[in-house]
């Protein structure tokens, strides 16, 4: 077992597809993780996430030979399962309009910051965390995705664009997009008019 | 650098992302002397703090350990097979393909065959069924007949009361199993068409009830002229061949041309 940590993710799932045990076990313990995390920044639901990852990983069981290495890394078809698993969740559990009436209601947990003040400076840690949170949560899926996988799971652009099939062009527009509607939720609802559209006034400034 | 190019690079700035020197040299530049662009560089890089402490946050949350001890369980159960078997399931599946096609093309034939036969059946009066009482006493027959009347060709047909009517098609399997006459009437009739059926003076449809029979007779070719039809004058002395319908009482009801 100790020698499987040399291995590659390729050759672990080669293994376990052979009725290895260990390789299957070595697998698990390096990916579940951000497999997990994933699903729970995606859902904000503890047991949501416990499910996918086990039917990220029975998938990978049942159906692993579907993996082509030459489309990417292990832990990207893994991310990509999961996708699939937690939006299915999501869409029969509904609780992505839930979310985001809550994050409406609580509105305004960064204060704008103006031109000299920082959002984040007058609240702790802790608060900052939660707020944003919950503000990730309350995005639209195809934003959200965007922002767990560049931001918080620090998967790059290009893997995020195979995970999610799309391009890589579609991943930064969409990422910016999605900055923008944080932006927006966490600021005042004073201000939140007209923040949904981050768009530059071109009248503005052409220094 | 103007505020429009600084919003699409603001992220990537924020985000402290690989990105050509010269362009954030000028972005900073730009926010230097542009508020409103500086203050969006700082929500930016406060939105980008924010999900960092949120991501460190979760950094050390992993899935419980029962998960794994059901999935190695469920990795025993079922015995994950190795990539031979897989192989193996999957020649299997080529098989159970190409069964799964062989039947089909078998059927379509059938249902080709069955229907190419099908104006066969329908020719007849819905009361009169075909049955298998062949004269063959065509010309080219083993068995021919010199003196048997000129018009008399090589099928009767007879009715079947409604209770013994045989499906059409067992009809023709059976025929089938034969040897080649039946199967020449079959090509033979395939290929035919018939005219409707003429009355022959005042057929009554009630006289068929109890049954009838159809013969093929050969008639010559002028006769056509006595039921209105066209005669080529060059094709005179030709015969043509009818279908005659004989009610019980042995007086021909009805008379059709076919070709």
């Amino acid at each position: 077992m100790t020698q499987k940590h040399d291995l590659s993710d390729n050759e672990l799932l080669r293994l376990m597809l052979a009725g290895d045990e260990d390789a299957l076990a070595q697998l698990y313990r390096r990916r579940q993780p951000s497999v997990y995390r994933f699903a729970l920044q995606m859902s904000g639901s503890k047991s949501i996430a416990e499910d996918v990852t086990q039917e990220v990983f029975l998938f990978l069981m049942r159906d692993g030979h579907v993996f082509d290495p030459a489309r990417g890394a292990v832990n990207a078809f893994l991310l990509g399962v999961a996708r699939n698993y937690v939006l299915r969740r999501l869409r029969v559990e509904h609780l992505l309009s839930p979310l985001a009436d809550d994050a409406e209601e609580e509105g305004t947990v960064f204060p704008h910051s103006g031109n000299e003040l920082c959002p984040l400076e007058d609240l702790t840690r802790a608060e900052t965390i939660e707020a944003v949170r919950k503000a990730v949560l309350s995005l639209p899926a195809k934003y959200r995705e965007v922002v767990v996988l560049c931001e918080l799971q620090d998967v790059s652009y290009v893997e995020t664009a195979e995970i999610l099939g799309c391009a890589i062009g579609t991943v930064r527009s969409r990422l910016h997009r999605a900055r923008a509607l944080l932006l927006a939720k966490l600021r005042p609802a004073e201000s939140v008019a007209g923040a949904d559209s981050p768009s530059v006034k071109s009248a503005r400034c052409f220094a | 650098m103007n505020c429009q190019r600084f919003e699409q690079v603001v992220s990537d700035l924020a985000r402290s992302q690989m990105m050509e020197a010269d362009v954030r040299t000028e972005a900073l530049a730009h926010s230097e002397e542009c508020g409103d662009c500086l203050a969006r560089l700082r929500d930016e890089e406060t939105l980008t703090r924010g999900l960092r402490w949120l991501a460190a946050d979760m950094e050390s949350l992993s899935a419980p350990n029962e998960i794994e001890l059901s999935l190695r369980e469920a990795f025993r159960s079922r015995q994950v097979p190795a990539p031979a078997v897989a192989s193996r399931s999957t020649a299997s599946r080529y098989w159970l393909v190409a069964v799964a096609a062989a039947l089909l093309v078998v059927m379509s034939v059938a249902a080709m065959w069955w229907r190419s036969n099908a104006p066969q059946e329908q020719s007849a009066d819905n009361k009169i069924a075909p049955k298998q009482v062949e004269v063959p006493v065509r010309p080219n027959d083993a068995t021919p007949n010199p003196e048997s009347p000129r018009d008399v060709e090589y099928r009767a047909e007879a009715p079947l009361p409604q209770h013994q009517f045989q499906p059409p098609r067992s009809v023709h399997r059976h025929n089938m199993t034969r040897k080649s006459p039946p199967v020449q009437m079959a090509n033979h009739v395939t290929n035919e068409i018939a005219t409707d059926f003429i009355p022959l003076g005042d057929m009554n449809p009630a006289s068929l009830q109890d049954g009838g029979q159809i013969i093929r007779v050969r008639l010559s070719r002028s006769e056509l002229v006595r039921f209105g039809f066209p005669v080529n004058m060059d094709r005179y002395n030709e015969n043509v061949k009818a279908d005659v319908l004989v009610g019980v009482d042995g007086l021909a009801r009805a008379i059709r041309f076919v070709q």
